[in-house]
């Protein structure tokens, strides 16, 4: 798993259990319930965790595998 | 209240609090907001921040701006030279081990980020101190 140092500084001070828990990123990368491309160039993966019972949602660099951020997302509508 | 720009990805983080986030929301495109077990917001971080938010005031301030060159962890330098993350892990040991000071790791339970200059050491010393079997050249 390729991680970004943005995602090794800031993602576990802010979002803890995102960067914990580094399988469910690899999961959301690999078997995403939506996928888009932002306008940098960024992808963005969601997730249903069941036992979590929330979304997650996982940001990578253009190569799609790279990890840059990942957090829960609350808001998120599949 | 804590602000950081960390302009090489274009990221503003302003912190309400130290408390770590317990949930999340993308509340609109580029802006994450983070809140404490109570609900209460804790943070925000703002993804193309100079494209969403004025930054003058903040770019103006040192205190305001973090910049961290360029900087890799074991994952993707292993990536770059094509070998395991526990090739990567074992050398740093070994150069660790060998008094010099390499890489930067807030805790042994956070990972290991390597500027610039720990890069090139790295590929040094794997250069200097080959691993594995040596190889036989070829006879004929």
């Amino acid at each position: 798993m390729k991680t970004h140092w943005y995602f090794e500084t800031v993602t576990p001070k802010k979002h803890p259990e995102a960067h914990r828990n580094r399988s469910w990123c690899q999961r959301a990368i690999e078997n995403p319930i939506r996928r888009t491309v932002q306008s940098d160039g960024k992808i963005q993966h969601w997730i249903w965790l069941p036992h979590e019972k929330r979304y997650l949602r996982v940001v990578t660099l253009e190569d799609g595998e790279t990890i840059f951020n990942a957090h829960y997302d609350r808001r998120f509508k599949p | 209240m804590q602000v950081k720009y960390y302009s090489e990805v274009d990221m503003l983080n302003i912190d309400f609090s130290t408390a770590p986030g317990a949930d999340a929301e993308e509340v609109t495109e580029g802006f994450v907001f983070t809140y404490d077990a109570q609900g209460c917001v804790v943070g925000i971080e703002v993804d193309q921040a100079s494209k969403r938010v004025c930054l003058k005031e903040i770019e103006k301030n040192d205190a305001y701006v973090v910049t961290m060159g360029e900087v890799s962890t074991v994952s993707t330098l292993a990536a770059e030279l094509g070998v395991g993350e526990r090739s990567i892990q074992k050398t740093i040991q070994a150069m660790r081990a060998a008094s010099m000071e390499i890489g930067q790791q807030e805790s042994p339970a956070h990972p290991i980020l390597l500027t610039e200059a720990d890069v090139l050491a790295v590929k040094q010393w794997r250069e200097k101190h080959p691993r594995g079997r040596p190889r036989v050249a070829a006879q004929g």
